[in-house]
């Protein structure tokens, strides 16, 4: 059973590891907590409900539609929040409390939306097939959830270091005057890593929506909570460290869960953090991977 | 000049209304539901949905006395638990109400029956806990206590089922919930079954897999499940999903009478067996007039239990309003619903009474799922 949840858990913690790599992603270069990306998820996960059911999309087409929807949505958060307080030289507070408001908004609007119910993706809209090897149970809805957090995360990683938008993004992440200096438009580069940002909280939204068999406008809410430890863990703005503590947490939780109590298991991830915090408040992985810190 | 002295007058008529009272004639009942937040999606709306069809039901048949009319004040009290004390604070001081219902669920109706207490004002929760009642005289409960449906469940499941070993998920923040668990194991164990295991979750989460997986590794005859019915059909879906060996037969609590409950689990309820108060086809009266008038404002859905619980304890206000009489003062009210004998209501087999502890009696029914469908057990 051990081999088995440990495959549980590191399926969970990569869908956590996808998600929390948006938020760190605009923390490490803007320096902006945004605490509407758990609604941005929850978002996209609607998205990506209401195009199968209502759209009658294909799974794929749907996941693109949520993929891209949430971006738009992480891209009007930007434009509608962000950068206005930015004009108006609104400091880091202000910019937590605008992204608590914009959060509830977008909560709101769900909650109307759905007349607060909890919604499930069809039956049958993934097929069920499991694989039994050297005595484990893998389905292939894991398979697929590892290999698309696998492709996503490389992608990320490619566009970041091996493009020009991604080499200007990281300019701004350093310094936004110097870059500005040699050409780089920040504007677009906040418009853009708040559209990949999106991108990533959708692709986790739907996962999870699908994964978990449930869609609520509260979904976000837990998934944040989470993500603030993966991010600390993985140290602020790192990729490489999202992604491993992403999974360690999913891990830790599942098997706090399943060999110790349910209760516990938050309170271990939590041990966890404030531990960190006292003795490495940069992050387990924070100096390791340096050349994968987007600031 | 004009103007102003047209102004003046208007904010006279209008504080003059405001100040007005209530018509000595007309009755208010207070109704506060989890119409938002994480509890919504299984209550909110349907509890409000069995309001609604209540309150057409008493003025159609005048069921407080001639000449009385209701008015309900319905509010969301977001499963928050210092919005269900404020709430109950209002409606006794600011709205006058004679009686309240609701709040729903022993985590919110525990902290909130103390309050009704002290403020002197009946308060029927749509709850199990006993404890709500032992706050005073002033509070009553709904629901049949667990040991009456855990009871039946425990006794079905070691001599009809023949089950000798059990694992068991309950709703660990939820005090019902945990009296239900405990109520089921002390039956099942006096019965000669064994509990191979317990584990906690929460209303809140998603991710059931590292139980799951658990759950279907031990050796069981029998799953019993306690918790709201969408919790425990996601639940259901990931331990089939996990490989839980399907000769384990299914037991849960009353809760998963909920249509919400086989529409998310779909085919992994399949065999269930549950002990409910309420189901939408027994023949009493005065289900039919309920189930008849929910199909007709929901596209020909099924009442599910929520609904039939805030539907019975508008009904049960209503005739101890009736009972106490013209002009009854809150204390008269409370008098008479203790009172209530074999009350005509959708639950259970169709009569309701309180006994001389305040609690609830009338007959629960056994039920399993069969090709999608609830069905008596005989």
């Amino acid at each position: 059973m051990l081999a088995q949840q440990l495959i549980n858990g590191v399926v969970v913690g990569a869908v956590y590891a996808l998600f929390s790599l948006g938020l760190t992603l605009v923390f490490g270069m803007h320096r902006i907590l945004n605490l509407a990306h758990g609604a941005v998820f929850m978002w996209g996960a609607f998205i990506g409900y209401f195009a199968v059911t209502l759209g009658r999309l294909p799974l794929w087409a749907a996941f693109i539609a949520a993929v891209l929807g949430a971006g738009f949505v992480s891209v009007a958060l930007e434009l509608c929040v962000f950068r206005p307080l930015r004009r108006h030289q609104g400091d880091e507070f202000g910019t937590i409390v605008a992204s608590i408001g914009a959060n509830l908004i977008l909560m709101d609007l769900a909650q109307q939306a759905t007349n607060a119910q909890t919604l499930r993706f069809p039956f049958g809209i993934f097929p069920i097939l499991f694989f039994n090897f050297l005595g484990m149970r893998v389905s292939l809805q894991q398979v697929v959830i590892l290999a698309a957090v696998a492709i996503i995360v490389v992608g990320l990683l490619l566009f970041l270091f091996r493009t020009s938008l991604g080499s200007e993004a990281r300019a701004v992440a350093v310094n936004e005057q110097t870059a500005m200096l040699l050409g780089v438009n920040p504007g677009l580069v906040y418009l853009t890593s708040f559209f990949i940002a999106g991108m990533l909280a959708g692709a986790a939204g739907v996962i999870l929506g699908i994964a978990f068999n449930s869609v609520s406008y509260v979904m976000g809410e837990a998934v944040m909570l989470q993500a603030f430890v993966v991010i600390v863990l993985g140290g602020l703005g790192s990729v490489v460290g999202a992604v491993l503590s992403g999974i360690l947490i999913g891990m830790i939780q599942t098997l706090t869960t399943a060999y110790i109590s349910t209760e516990l298991s938050d309170a271990v991830v939590f041990g966890l953090l404030f531990i960190v915090l006292l003795v490495r408040p940069s992050g387990f992985f924070a100096g390791v991977h340096t050349e994968h810190r987007v600031a | 000049m004009k103007t102003r002295a047209f102004v003046q007058l208007a904010a006279g008529l209008l504080v003059a209304a405001a100040a007005r009272p209530a018509s000595a004639d007309q009755v208010v009942i207070a109704g506060q539901y989890p119409l938002s937040g994480p509890m919504a999606s299984y209550s909110g709306p349907f509890l409000r949905e069995g309001t609604e069809i209540a309150m057409k039901r008493i003025d159609e048949t005048q069921m407080l006395g001639k000449d009385r009319t209701l008015k309900v004040v319905m509010e969301d009290n977001a499963g928050d638990r210092n919005q269900a004390i404020s709430l109950m604070n209002r409606f006794a001081t600011s709205d006058n109400a004679t009686a309240v219902l609701g709040v729903y669920g022993s985590y919110l109706s525990l902290p909130t029956a103390p309050v009704a207490n002290e403020l002197k004002v009946p308060f029927l929760a749509i709850a199990a806990s006993p404890a709500i009642v032992q706050a005073g005289p002033w509070s009553f409960i709904l629901i049949e206590q667990p040991d009456s449906s855990m009871k039946i469940e425990a006794q079905f499941a070691a001599e009809r089922l023949k089950v000798r070993s059990a694992a068991m998920v309950f709703d660990r923040a939820n005090d019902a919930s945990v009296r239900l668990k405990d109520a089921f194991a002390k039956y099942f164990k006096e019965r000669g079954g064994a509990i191979v295991s317990e584990d906690g979750i929460s209303a809140q989460d998603t991710n059931f897999a590292p139980i799951a997986t658990k759950i279907a590794s031990e050796k069981i005859d029998l799953l019993f499940l306690e918790s709201v019915p969408s919790v425990a059909a996601n639940f259901l879906v990931q331990v089939r999903q996990a490989g839980l060996d399907p000769s384990v037969k299914l037991m849960a609590s009353g809760q998963v009478s909920s249509p919400v409950f086989r529409d998310i689990a779909g085919a992994a309820a399949e065999g269930i067996y549950y002990a409910a108060d309420y189901v939408a086809d027994m023949p009493a009266a005065e289900n039919r007039y309920f189930v008849d008038a929910y199909r007709k404002r929901n596209n020909n859905k099924d009442p599910d239990q929520n609904a039939a619980w805030a539907y019975t304890g508008m009904l049960l206000l209503a005739h101890a309003i009736h009972d106490a009489g013209p002009g009854a003062d809150r204390a008269k009210v409370r008098d008479a619903l203790a009172k209530l004998k074999d009350v005509d209501t959708p639950l259970g087999a169709g009569k309701f009474s309180y006994d001389q502890e305040r609690m609830p009696v009338f007959d629960l029914v056994m039920l399993q799922v069969v090709n999608g469908a609830q069905q008596l057990v005989k």
